[in-house]
């Protein structure tokens, strides 16, 4: 089955991705599925994971903009993390159809588009108009070239650190793998549980600080008046 | 540079479509019902909370309104209590004041009776002796006595007999 998907131009990453996504959504559909007042099992964890996640960024982003943005947010830190612990399996990236979604370089360019696409929406969505744009001329008008330049540098930047470290990890993995097999690989592993966390956590992050910030009025308008 | 990255068009167009399904998916069947529920959870705690407080209010006024009205309830007890000593104390006063009274009365009332009796026992008994004595001396003398020269002789013997020897 893998061989036809490889046949009908699915990479490893591909699948991992689809199959994540899959996976997600089962494990979603069965914790909402029978839900009650009083928690328990696995509506209780997903319950923890919610409400962590909404707390921790609308606390980033603000009530505002923060409950309208919430659930892109999320979904790329979720899928970041569970792309990126893909890649810590054994034999991943080894045997055909595993393979870390983030450790090629076309998954985190198109969630950097997402994002990118994301600011400029909530840029013209927090100042009621291309108004917005007003900020690429200040507080200079001749920092415009720099500005634009910072524009395109915020998705750039995003997916090549995500991809640059993931990749990397994976890479001194299997250096120390062929180096030694039993033990060395061990210490990167048990580092990559934190190198996926941590990159996961910047790229939302930063996509959370870049879209709250295009989101906020150019002008420093108050910001209820917003639906 | 784009070759050796390996950037290819497809798989990002895949990896756009595959993330915004993710989004769509969990934005249906993660996000709005779990922070729905997690709202309502918040509301009906906050709800019980006050219905919590609400109860608790009414049951501290209710204790507030039990106490004061078992202390007026005790206050009034003494009140009456107090009152009906008094009232008692009155009555068996003006009781006891009647009733020495009365019996003052009926004393007073008994010594002018007594005398009353004693002076008409006096006077029957002076008649008597009169009677008793003219007879006595008819008796003992066993003779005609005249009538005149014996007034004087009478009168001593009913004097005798007023003195306080006869009333002994």
């Amino acid at each position: 089955m893998i061989e036809a998907l490889h046949s009908m131009g699915m990479s490893s990453q591909m699948i991992s991705s689809s199959v994540i996504t899959i996976i997600i959504t089962i494990v979603v559909i069965a914790a909402g599925r029978h839900m009650e007042m009083i928690p328990k099992g696995l509506q209780n964890f997903v319950e923890i994971c919610v409400e962590s996640l909404h707390n921790f960024f609308i606390g980033v982003m603000g009530e505002h903009s923060g409950k309208k943005f919430f659930p892109l947010i999320a979904t790329l830190f979720i899928y970041i993390l569970i792309s990126n612990y893909t890649g810590l399996l054994p034999m991943s990236g080894h045997i055909p159809g595993l393979a870390a979604p983030t450790s090629s370089i076309n998954f985190p360019i198109g969630m950097a588009i997402i994002v990118f696409i994301t600011i400029e929406y909530a840029g013209i969505w927090g100042n009621h108009g291309l108004k917005y744009y007003k900020h690429l001329f200040k507080p200079f008008a001749f920092l415009f070239p720099i500005l634009v330049l910072e524009v395109f540098i915020h998705p750039v930047s995003l997916s090549l650190r995500l991809y640059g470290n993931i990749h990397g990890e994976e890479t001194v993995v299997e250096q120390f793998f062929e180096l030694l097999p039993l033990g060395l690989p061990i210490i990167m592993l048990a580092l990559g549980v934190l190198f996926c966390l941590i990159q996961a956590l910047v790229f939302s992050l930063l996509s959370a600080i870049y879209i709250s910030e295009a989101a906020e009025p150019v002008d420093g308008e108050p910001l209820e008046h917003h639906a | 540079m784009v070759e050796a990255l390996g950037i290819e068009l497809k798989e990002i167009l895949f990896a756009i479509v595959n993330f915004l399904v993710l989004v769509a998916v969990l934005g249906k069947f993660l996000y709005r019902p779990f922070l729905e529920m997690l709202e309502n959870r918040k509301q009906a705690i906050k709800g019980a909370f006050d219905s919590a407080e609400a109860t608790n209010r009414r049951a501290d006024e209710k204790l507030a309104a039990y106490n004061k009205r078992v202390a007026d309830v005790e206050a009034e007890g003494r009140e009456i209590i107090k009152n009906a000593k008094i009232k008692a104390e009155k009555q068996a006063k003006d009781i006891l004041d009647e009733a020495s009274e009365k019996a003052g009365n009926m004393i007073v009332q008994a010594e002018r009776e007594i005398e009353r009796e004693q002076a008409k026992a006096i006077a029957e008994l002076k008649t008597q002796v009169a009677a008793l004595s003219l007879l006595v001396a008819e008796k003992v003398l066993e003779k005609q006595i005249a009538i005149e020269g014996q007034d004087e002789f009478i009168n001593n013997i009913i004097e005798q007999a007023g003195r306080s020897e006869w009333q002994n």
